[in-house]
């Protein structure tokens, strides 16, 4: 049994049916992504978690114990709000102290832990600054080391970098999940950016309209998503009808292709959709599934090109380091794609 | 069936949530069902059981004819235009309040307050010495033109009324809106002017919406007020003028028709519940949460020499509206000397009723403190209770409906009610405070509730989830960041029973007088040395109230210096 486990979680939102059986667990020490787009019922699952809001049907339970019921504040699950919602009419000290002090620590015990907790969050020189006169960044510290003080059992995150500037965004994404390690606690994150939630997590679990669509570490599930509204929602856009033609072969509509990775393959004769990961394709000549097309987007991203190049059925894209000189729009290009690049996906309702 | 079992529990857990907030309100509803319903219940009771009274369809033709209406016309339109030049004048005021720091600042908010505790007889006295023909204005236009008669005689018109009611009303404004103001977030003005509005646009369009609950609240207040003004009506108008209220007391006292009076409060009753009714859904929809800023943010000294005018006009302005009133009354109470005040201790011919004004001044202390502890205990459960409920505009509305009663029908209703049991408190110290919490209690109400409702939601949720139970979150997040509006209730309960007068002349014993008591005692006995002990008392009023809202307004929890 997971350390904690939210079973079939139902919530409507102004009779609009926002969470529907959502089911998933986190283990003890993992640090848990929840990504889906806006409106994906993310959110309000963490607040289901934190205790704030109670599901309509379903049960949350942490270290096997069932806390449905149980009021926020005797959970030992801390919430860290988007707007780290950090107490205006207290130093930062004293907000970093605020849970030891319901916990009924010693006086000097809550002293030695705030102190622990700035300088875990760099902020040494800042514990009887007004909060109110924090920048973006040091309000997330603050808000990070208040959450993290009284030791909870379970760190939740709501869009934890989403109020910050880029720079500052690309910075913090390094240093939280250091942070949180170097603590060890258990902590699920809640995003909407990808990038986000592959930096900061062990597991990614994907939602969509109020489900579990798929988990995993960041890396399998970019490699293999489950269904195209996954590949599409994760940036993978080498998406085309297909049809399988033999146990590793399948048609799509600018050839037949050979495929390495068969284990999703079904039966000859079924129709799905094939992604090509943008990693396989090779602009050359090659012996096996090569290509021709003509280019029709050229763009400059910095460290590589982007291609945009059109085939019959659909356009491939893929980036092309500066060094080899990449085609000009309006060149047809012949090459290659790699059969194990070739990923076979079901195709959703919607 | 372990899912039908969790969904039931979590019905019960939030059934019970409702109910303990619900059970906040028990208190306040048992004191209004007590201290307000009963006895207006025993006057209606009293008067429609009245035998000498007329036939009940000739007191219906009577309520509801013309004299009525014309009375009715007249309350409402005095005081809708009172409303009108109050915030009007005291917008600008509210604004140099909330976002400018000067030095004096702390000593003028205190003075401000003076006017609202001043017994309307002592209001009307100095009024009438300010606009009447031995006005200093009168005498200086005498001497500059060469005049024989005073070209001036403000006395007995709509006028002197209306200056009257900004004179009372205008700390009301500055307190309410400019207080809400100091906590607004500038950058939000500041946001809308780099967006291209001028100073103009972005007040119409950011902060003017955004002050709307105070606005409303403001408003309100000053226009119930208006609209049951007595004293200035009855004495600054004369004769030609009568709101319901002087209607009311002319029937009940003049006349001795109780069932015409009573019908008469009802109505008013009627109109100030209809009021309050509009008034808090309009809240409701008004209110947005906020983030409050603290004031040293969003507070500075005036810069440029335009700021500083601006500064220098309001602060004048207000001076002379209220100071002018007060330091005209404060200056003949020493027309004699020191005469009028070794006056008030002395008693001549040895009169049982001589009430030595220390104790009066005890006594109304006294009854100040208990008002305001009684009224911050009660307003604060309400406040909480009905913040957050969307269906609260009831219940809110009827812990409005004292303001809107009559001094007199209340003082009526308690000799009338409090006289036997199962509520024998006729004559006892507590039916004062009683009286007075009832009146206070609105205030304390009007001005937490929106302090309540812009705290955001995710302060609450973030002290939940880090360990404090519901009654800990209130002590640590909601009470200190409401505790600016809790004071500045605490001065208004403070200050309403101070200058309170008409309920509690019915119900006080004459050895136990406040203030007001033995103002009134002074005024109605002939001679210029009672109109001159008259004086000192009220200045004597004036320096006790200064004093209590110093002392309160430096009240402040450790760790909420804002």
């Amino acid at each position: 049994m997971a350390f904690l486990e939210l079973t079939d979680i139902h919530k409507t939102y102004e009779d609009a049916p926002l969470l529907c059986g959502a089911t998933f667990g986190v283990e003890r020490g993992e640090i848990a992504c929840l990504l889906g787009p806006s409106g994906s019922g993310k959110t309000t699952l963490l607040r289901i978690i934190a205790g704030l809001e109670a599901p309509e049907r379903g049960r949350v339970s942490i270290e096997g114990a069932d806390v449905t019921t149980l009021p926020a504040h005797r959970r030992g699950v801390v919430l860290m709000f988007q707007d780290y919602a950090l107490f205006p009419h207290r130093t930062v000290a004293q907000n970093i102290a605020f849970g030891l002090r319901m916990r009924r620590r010693s006086r000097a015990a809550i002293a030695a832990r705030v102190a622990e907790m700035l300088a875990l969050t760099g902020l040494e020189d800042f514990a009887d600054r007004d909060v109110n006169l924090l920048s973006g960044g040091e309000r997330q510290r603050v808000a990070l080391a208040r959450s993290l003080a009284p030791q909870p059992r379970l760190l939740l995150l709501d869009e934890p970098l989403g109020a910050l500037d880029r720079n500052l965004r690309e910075r913090l994404l390094e240093e939280l999940p250091v942070i949180l390690r170097r603590v060890g606690v258990t902590a699920i994150t809640v995003t909407h950016d990808q990038e986000e939630a592959f930096a900061l997590s062990d597991r990614v679990i994907l939602l969509n309209a109020g489900r579990v669509v798929q988990t995993g570490c960041p890396e399998t599930l970019y490699d293999r998503p489950h269904d195209t509204w996954v590949a599409r929602f994760l940036g993978l856009e080498n998406l085309f009808p297909a049809r399988v033609r033999h146990p590793q072969q399948v048609e799509a509509a600018f050839g037949v292709l050979d495929m390495a990775d068969t284990t999703a393959l079904p039966e000859p004769g079924a129709d799905g959709q094939l992604l090509i990961h943008p990693w396989g394709i090779h602009l050359e000549a090659g012996t096996v599934n090569s290509f021709t097309a003509q280019v029709t987007q050229r763009a400059f991203h910095g460290s590589y090109f982007r291609l945009t190049l059109a085939v019959d059925g659909g356009t491939l894209h893929l980036d092309v380091a500066p060094g080899q000189t990449p085609p000009a729009p309006g060149e047809t290009v012949r090459g290659w794609i790699d059969p194990t690049a070739l990923r076979w996906l079901e195709v959703n309702q919607k | 069936m372990p899912d039908n079992i969790d969904h039931e529990s979590q019905i019960t857990s939030r059934n019970s949530q409702l109910l303990t907030r619900n059970s906040l309100l028990a208190l306040p509803l048992l004191f209004l069902l007590l201290f307000y319903f009963y006895p207006l219940g025993e006057i209606f009771r009293v008067s429609l059981t009245w035998d000498a009274g007329p036939a009940p369809d000739a007191l219906l033709a009577r309520l509801f004819g013309p004299a009525t209406l014309r009375t009715l016309g007249f309350t409402a339109g005095q005081a809708l235009l009172s409303t009108a030049l109050t915030l009007l004048l005291g917008l600008p005021g509210a604004y140099v309040v909330a976002r400018y720091d000067f030095p004096g600042k702390r000593l003028l908010n205190a003075l401000t307050t003076v006017p609202f505790v001043l017994p309307t007889v002592v209001v009307a006295a100095a009024f009438t010495a300010v606009l009447g023909p031995r006005s200093p204005l009168n005498q200086m236009l005498m001497n500059a033109f060469d005049l024989a008669h005073p070209p001036l005689d403000l006395r007995y018109t709509l006028g002197a009324i209306l200056l009257a009611h900004v004179f009372y009303n205008y700390t009301l404004v500055l307190r309410i809106v400019g207080g809400f103001w100091a906590n607004l977030d500038p950058h939000l003005e500041q946001a809308a002017r780099t967006l291209g509005a001028s100073p103009w646009r972005a007040f119409v369009d950011v902060t003017l919406p955004l002050l709307m609950p105070a606005l409303a609240a403001a408003a309100l207040l000053v226009f119930i007020f208006c609209f049951t003004s007595f004293g200035v009506i009855l004495i600054l108008g004369g004769p030609r003028f009568a709101t319901l209220e002087v209607a009311i007391y002319r029937q009940a006292i003049d006349m001795g028709n109780f069932p015409l009076a009573a019908g008469l409060s009802f109505v008013q009753i009627l109109c100030t519940l209809a009021l309050t009714v509009v008034y808090t859904r309009l809240q409701g929809r008004l209110a947005r949460p906020l983030e409050l800023r603290p004031r040293w943010i969003t507070q500075r000294r005036p810069r440029t020499w335009g700021e500083i005018a601006f500064v220098l006009a309001n602060v004048g302005l207000g001076a002379a509206l209220l100071g002018l009133p007060l330091v005209t009354l404060a200056a003949r109470s020493f027309d004699a000397g020191l005469r009028y005040y070794t006056a008030l201790f002395e008693n001549p011919r040895g009169s049982i009723f001589y009430v030595p004004p220390v104790a009066a001044v005890g006594n109304s202390v006294k009854f100040a403190l208990g008002t305001m502890a009684l009224a911050l205990l009660l307003g604060v459960l309400t406040a909480t209770a009905l913040y957050r409920r969307k269906q609260g505009w009831m219940l809110d509305a009827l812990f409005m409906l004292p303001l809107g009663t009559s001094a007199v029908t209340l003082g009526l209703g308690y000799l009338l009610a409090m006289a036997r049991p199962p509520l024998a408190l006729r004559g006892t110290p507590a039916l004062i405070v009683f009286g007075h919490t009832l009146v206070a209690l609105p205030f304390v109400v009007r001005n937490v509730m929106p302090a309540l409702q812009s705290i955001r939601p995710s302060l609450r949720e973030a002290a939940a989830t880090l360990g404090a139970p519901p009654a800990r979150v209130f002590a640590e997040v909601d009470l200190p960041i409401v505790w600016r509006a809790l004071a500045v209730g605490a001065v208004f309960a403070f200050t309403v029973s101070m200058g309170e007068f008409g309920a509690t002349s019915m119900i006080a014993r004459p050895e136990l007088p406040t203030i007001p008591i033995a103002i009134y005692r002074f005024l109605s006995q002939a001679g210029a040395l009672n109109y001159g002990q008259a004086l000192a008392m009220s200045t004597l009023l004036m320096a006790v109230c200064v004093v209590g809202f110093v002392a309160i307004e430096s009240l402040r929890p450790p760790g909420s210096e804002w």
